[in-house]
């Protein structure tokens, strides 16, 4: 719920910008801060006084409303608690009111639809006069809707809508995305003489296939009466001799203690280039 | 009897101070918390534009400078810390002043 707290400190941050505003003082509403003494200008505590949220319905082609299940319509009640210096005068209160609805009325884009005032009251604990105010404003949420609107920025889109951001089974999660877009990763690595190397993707293969470049997939030294593989197949289930697959992508072996009948693996030999091709 | 000797030689150095910060006048005088017996509160209040820690003091201080004449916007300062007089009357003997008696109360300054 820390968007619907951080609203209000949002809204203060938004009005404090406001040039036509400058004599005004705004603060969320019991700060914790010690209160000017006297009050010098006019200050004013926002506030959330309520929050309604509504289901929205759209057109479709033959024209009659359905429920948007994805978007979200909120009224939100903002609450002004103007207080102005006794010095000031009542009417300090009305002045700051109207300039501050003025300002989110034509300044801010936001879409007020109502407001209104109760009566002035004097407040001994704040040295004030004091005018609670508020406005209404309506926000249509939607996790796809851009817009330039300001009041947007206020509350995020995954407050209302997460249940259906958050669904994997209506959205592909990035990794996903990526399964499809590029399935398959090709790529080389040169050979360089060690016993093992590791390569690599940034991913943990399903399928790794390791080729020597230009040459054969075996070789047979007939004089040390050995077999060298220089090809080798890897899955997360097992692999053929030589190659293993890692969580962020493949190592290779070279004429290492693994070997299996008569055959040693040559997967890094000096100077020797190997492609593979990889299984996101 | 005079509380003048009083005042200059028990009071707390203090200054009157304009709006504009001038020193306007310097004396000696009393200063005192109001506690709780003078109902006030002892934590202060939370107000929807801040804490009012309700620091209220009790003033008495000699006839000059004159409190009650004070305009907005002047204060008293003593060791450092700034008072707003919130209330000061002028207590007589007679038909002479006497002193001023003053609730003041801690300035709290924002930016």
């Amino acid at each position: 719920m820390s968007e619907i707290s951080s609203l209000p400190a949002n809204i203060v941050g938004w009005l404090k910008g406001r040039e036509e505003l400058s004599y005004i003082r705004f603060l969320t509403e019991y700060p914790a801060l010690k209160k000017e003494i006297p009050l010098k200008r006019t200050t004013v505590a926002v506030g959330i006084d309520g929050m309604n949220i509504k289901d929205s319905f759209v057109e479709n082609d033959e024209g009659v409303l359905v429920e948007n299940e994805y978007c979200r319509l909120v009224e939100i009640k903002l609450r002004l608690s103007i207080h102005a210096p006794f010095s000031s005068g009542g009417e300090a209160c009305h002045e700051a009111f109207t300039d501050i609805i003025d300002c989110l009325s034509f300044d801010s884009g936001l879409d007020i639809q109502s407001s209104g005032c109760d009566n002035i009251v004097s407040d001994r604990d704040t040295d004030a006069f004091v005018l609670t105010a508020w406005a209404t404003v309506n926000a249509s949420l939607c996790p796809a809707q851009s817009s330039s609107l300001d009041f947007p920025s206020f509350l995020s889109k995954d407050l209302l809508c997460g249940s259906h951001i958050n669904n994997d089974a209506i959205h592909l999660s990035q990794e996903q995305q990526l399964q499809l877009s590029e399935p398959v990763v090709s790529g080389t690595y040169f050979g360089s003489g060690a016993s093992s190397k590791s390569i690599s993707l940034g991913f943990k293969p399903k399928l790794v296939i390791v080729v020597a470049n230009g040459l054969p997939l075996m070789h047979v030294n007939h004089s040390e009466s050995k077999n060298y593989a220089m090809f080798a197949v890897a899955t997360q289930m097992g692999n053929s001799m030589g190659v293993e697959i890692t969580s962020n992508g493949f190592k290779v072996h070279q004429n290492s203690s693994m070997v299996a009948r008569e055959c040693y693996p040559q997967l890094n030999e000096l100077a020797i280039t190997y492609c593979y091709i990889a299984l996101r | 009897m005079m509380l003048e000797p009083i005042f200059t030689q028990f009071g707390r150095p203090a200054e009157f101070i304009s709006a504009n910060g001038e020193t306007l006048a310097e004396m000696k005088a009393f200063i005192s918390p109001l506690r709780y017996k003078n109902k006030m509160y002892l934590y202060g209040v939370n107000t929807e534009i801040g804490y009012n820690s309700q620091g209220h003091y009790l003033y008495i201080g000699p006839c000059e400078p004159d409190l009650t004449q004070a305009q907005d916007g002047e204060y008293v300062r003593c060791f450092g810390e700034k008072y707003r007089i919130d209330r000061a009357e002028k207590v007589y003997k007679g038909e002479e002043g006497f002193y001023i008696w003053a609730i003041i109360r801690v300035m709290v300054e924002t930016e």
